[in-house]
């Protein structure tokens, strides 16, 4: 999708290609771990403690976090996928 | 000596043999972005609020230096994965990106920096690939509602005009800032600013008018000692 408007990198170039899967897990995982950290944030010093509502914002915010992420990870992921197979 | 010698070999093509889609990496990126407010999570505490300044300013500063370095020709692009055609000859989108939310975390309160990060990494993608399926005005009704929701989310602790009303211009604000896009400036930093700068006016009449302002979204961890 939309390749033409990328500029061209010189795939045999290792070192562009090692970085880039070195930044993927990060990519992906850091932001599940921030989204989770927010929810559990909400149900361990709110909702446990009976403080709840001082604490929903974040739990909206790791939910959006996570959607989020997700919706983009699943079609990267599956490029990744993709190519590898090619 | 010689099976260490051919995994070597073998890895080498294997890593040789993995593609990159720059259109997916580019969207993933955006919404990698959103995980950046963990900066609100961080403790507040005396020596953390120093790196709070600071890090987030030389990763920013190391940003531009490379973007100069790129844009000089010392640096080869062959080096940047996922820039666009029109990238080529000027800064990349990522620096933009970087510099408004150094700015956010530095000059704006929570309340409104994390709504504008949240339309910057989550917004503008969504935008972005709604705008391939449906028609204009379509989606930037649909921007609109999106960014108007991370307002709401932001502010639905202050009193309920103050909500819709810093919801909305907020929303509007996202939806210009996307819509721009300049030689020097591009919507990823407009897409953030334009809606901080306007949220800030109604941030500070409220609190002229005694408006009851929102509360912080997130809460900083405590530390244990």
């Amino acid at each position: 999708m939309d390749s033409k408007e990328y500029l061209k990198t010189d795939h045999k170039n290792l070192r562009v290609i090692k970085t880039e899967i070195l930044f993927t897990p990060l990519l992906i995982v850091f932001p599940l771990i921030i989204a989770s950290y927010l929810i559990s944030d909400w149900y361990l010093r709110g909702y446990v403690q009976g403080n709840s509502s001082a604490f929903e914002g974040e739990l909206i915010l790791g939910i959006i976090i996570l959607i989020g992420n997700i919706m983009f990870d699943i079609p990267f992921v599956k490029s990744l996928i993709h190519y590898r197979k090619k | 000596m010689v099976k260490v010698a051919e995994k070597i070999k073998n890895t080498r093509e294997k890593i040789n043999a993995v593609d990159f889609d720059a259109h997916w990496y580019r969207r993933a990126f955006h919404a990698f972005g959103a995980s950046l407010i963990f900066y609100y999570i961080l403790p507040d505490v005396d020596w953390i609020n120093v790196l709070k300044i600071w890090v987030p300013f030389f990763i920013v500063l190391f940003a531009i230096i490379l973007e100069i370095l790129r844009l000089s020709g010392k640096v080869s692009k062959d080096h940047f994965f996922g820039l666009r055609m029109y990238e080529e000859k000027r800064i990349g989108s990522y620096v933009f990106f970087a510099v408004g939310i150094l700015i956010l975390f530095d000059f704006f309160p929570q309340q409104i920096a994390i709504p504008c990060i949240l339309c910057a990494c989550l917004g503008d993608p969504v935008i972005g690939e709604l705008r391939h399926r449906f028609g204009m005005r379509h989606v930037y009704a649909f921007g609109f509602l999106l960014c108007m929701f991370f307002f709401v989310v932001a502010w639905y602790k202050s009193d309920i005009k103050l909500m819709l009303l810093a919801s909305v211009i907020g929303g509007v604000g996202a939806v210009v800032g996307e819509t721009k896009k300049f030689q020097w400036l591009d919507d990823d930093f407009m897409i953030q600013i334009v809606p901080a700068v306007l949220l800030l006016i109604v941030w500070v009449s409220a609190q002229h008018f005694g408006l009851g302002l929102p509360g912080p979204i997130v809460h900083p961890l405590e530390m244990p000692w």
